[in-house]
């Protein structure tokens, strides 16, 4: 019994120095620039949180693809003041070069108070298109929780806490947008 | 939930909103915790050893219908949530997941800028708490909690208050309604990386005569008798052939209230957050008691024996960043004091101190594998006698060493002290953090209490010689457990 433990414990020790699979690439290498802006209840529109341009440029260079920078914080900030989608991918279009463009939008809003935490519920629209193309963008709407364990951690903080699951979706719309375009 | 959209759309009036959907967000925790012990499940009695490990199996699925999204900031905008919970998961714990178990928990229609722009109002159950203690899982800084009514909540970036008023008295008085008022009001302030906060609230049950399930007192009551049970009994013997006149209630009102302050400050060094909580509360009265005498049953109104109950809590939770993305700790103590002045005689919950200590470290060995462990001491004091039975035979070791057979103490010491530590590996889907959710643990538990068998079992506890099953000395209790605890 005593040996049977031991080796659990030892497994899951050593699955520490176990590295994941690298993921397979996109069928098609590109280059991308992704814009990230979240519109929070009280904080108005903002560009997100660094955390989330982390995981979600993370997740594409992972798969292959060349992550342009956008430009300068000012420049990223009037991306997020645009007053509509379309202008947003427009102005992330005119500020780089790169290929393909990521317009990532979320709108955490406050859902209640759960089992001591502060659920916030994160909507989320992501929109792939060529840069010089964006008639024929894809655009594809979730809904991600977020489960916050203190008040004063408000959209800023709700946003950031989904950036492992809008890394996947986003991972998610750009495949399907290659799949889309024949790779 | 359509007919809400509609009906609510056509009442607040608003062309410039849309009607919205339909969301789930709820909680569940579940774990096989075999015992070969003897026990239920759970490593010791209560969360004053930390939450983890005793607790039970518990669900919540939270429904939130967004009948009208704003179409602006300023637009007026409602949602209607329900909530369903309860301790009951099929497999997992006694009931084998009965929906007798699961409540209709919560109930209500919030609206923003409607009447007052900024105010976001709030009908139905009002529950509503300024933080808490994870540790612990409990929420010193809660009010509305019992009630039902309305309140408005005004939040801006440096202020957000809370005022309302409702009806407790399905909650506190089930199956005897008596209406309960509670005013009460929250008001929170942040400056910066410091929190200050305050509140309290009111339980007010009015006199009301000639309604038996409102506040009476049966005057006249020896309150040893009332421990005992033996009221009826005692006025018959002094009153022989008085069964059809025993004394006549007299109504009351009953009054109670809560109140707390709290301290939240973080986001410097290795400190993510410390919340302090200070709540100090006087109990609600109780209603009845029914004593059964000769084939009749005898109802003691109790208002006046039991308005003089009070509670002070101080509870802190510090969350550490030791080493980033490496090791996570929160350090948690809790304290206690509940006195009953009109029980000066016999050991209840209602007089007693208590006092306890948690130390929870994870270490991320990758992002998704995880080291927990968790320590844990407390210490429960009796004020009004011994309480607690430290060993298999300690109906033999009453005070003074004789046994008591009309004692009001029960066992042979009036301290429980608890040891608990607790350690296991942790897979976390979504990445490190020491609350980070959905979790899967497998843990090992151990716990010595100084009270024999000092945890939910079914052990045969009597010293009869007729006890066919004998009795069991044990102060240290193990457990393993499989679990999972999620929010979404």
């Amino acid at each position: 019994m005593r040996a049977l433990g031991l080796i659990a414990v030892l497994g899951l020790t050593l699955t520490g120095c176990v590295k994941p699979p690298p993921a397979a690439p996109f069928p098609r290498a590109a280059s991308v620039a992704v814009g990230a802006v979240y519109d929070g209840e009280a904080a108005g529109v903002a560009d997100a949180p660094e955390r989330l341009d982390i995981a979600v440029e993370g997740a594409l260079a992972a798969r292959g693809l060349s992550v342009r920078p956008v430009g300068d914080a000012a420049l990223l900030t009037a991306i997020a003041g645009s007053p509509s989608s379309e202008v947003r991918l427009a102005r992330l279009a005119a500020s780089t070069d790169a290929e393909l463009l990521v317009l990532v939008e979320l709108k955490p809003n406050f859902y209640a108070q759960m089992a001591g935490r502060y659920r916030w519920s994160v909507p989320l629209s992501v929109q792939v298109s060529w840069r010089d193309r964006p008639e024929g963008a894809l655009r594809q709407t979730h809904e991600v929780p977020a489960t916050l364990l203190y008040y004063h951690e408000r959209e800023e903080a709700a946003v950031g806490e989904v950036a492992p699951l809008v890394a996947r979706h986003v991972e998610a719309a750009v495949e399907a947008f290659l799949a889309r375009e024949g790779g | 939930m359509a007919w809400w959209g509609l009906a609510l759309g056509l009442w607040l009036g608003a062309p410039s909103a849309e009607a919205g959907s339909a969301e789930v967000g709820g909680y569940f925790r579940v774990a096989a915790r075999p015992d070969f012990q003897g026990g239920n499940g759970r490593l010791g009695y209560w969360n004053l050893y930390g939450r983890l490990m005793n607790e039970g199996a518990y669900g919540m699925v939270d429904l939130r219908y967004m009948a009208l999204e704003p179409a602006t900031k300023a637009a007026p905008w409602t949602s209607v949530h329900a909530r369903v919970e309860g301790g009951a998961i099929g497999g997992a714990d006694p009931s084998n997941g009965s929906f007798a178990n699961l409540r209709l928990s919560q109930m209500y229609v919030r609206a923003g800028n409607v009447l007052l722009p900024g105010v976001v109002w709030h009908v139905g159950t009002l529950d509503w708490y300024m933080g808490d203690l994870g540790l612990y899982d409990f929420r010193p800084a809660n009010i509305f909690f019992e009630s039902v009514g309305l309140s408005g909540r005004v939040d801006t970036r440096r202020v957000e208050a809370v005022f309302g008023v409702g009806d407790a008295g399905f909650f506190m008085r089930p199956g005897a309604y008596n209406t309960i008022l509670t005013p009460g009001g929250t008001l929170r302030l942040r400056l910066g990386k410091l929190e200050l906060g305050g509140g309290g609230q009111a339980y007010i049950e009015p006199k009301v005569v000639g309604k038996r399930t409102a506040p009476h007192t049966t005057p006249g009551v020896d309150y040893e008798d009332l421990v005992r049970g033996e009221v009826v009994e005692n006025f018959l013997e002094e009153n022989p052939g008085f069964e059809n006149d025993f004394t006549d209630p007299v109504a009351a009102s009953a009054t109670s209230w809560k109140a707390f302050g709290y301290l939240g400050f973080g986001g410097f060094g290795p400190v993510v957050w410390n919340n302090l909580y200070v709540s100090a509360q006087k109990v609600h009265p109780g209603g009845s008691v029914t004593e059964n005498v000769g084939g009749r049953s005898y109802t003691i109104y109790t208002t006046e024996y039991t308005d003089e109950r009070t509670v002070l809590t101080v509870g802190n939770q510090l969350q550490l960043r030791v080493v980033p993305e490496r090791v996570d700790a929160v350090w948690a103590f809790y304290y206690g004091n509940h006195r009953d002045a009109d029980n000066l005689i016999a050991p209840s919950d209602h007089n007693r101190w208590y006092a306890s200590t948690v130390l929870r470290t994870q270490a991320y060995l990758t992002p998704t594998v995880h080291f927990l462990a968790e320590g844990v001491v407390a210490r429960e004091v009796s004020t009004t006698g011994n309480a607690f039975r430290n060993h298999a035979d300690s109906i033999f070791r009453n005070t003074g060493g004789t046994p008591d057979t009309r004692g009001l103490e029960y066992g042979d010491a009036n301290t429980r002290d608890t040891i608990q530590g607790k350690t296991g590996f942790v897979l976390n889907p979504v990445g490190p953090g020491v609350f980070s959710r959905p979790s899967l643990r497998v843990l090992y538990g151990a716990q010595w209490s100084s009270q024999n068998n000092a945890f939910g079992n079914d052990f045969v506890e009597t010293v009869d010689q007729q006890n066919a099953f004998g009795n069991v000395e044990r102060h240290v209790h193990h457990l393993v457990s499989l679990e999972t605890e999620v929010w979404f």
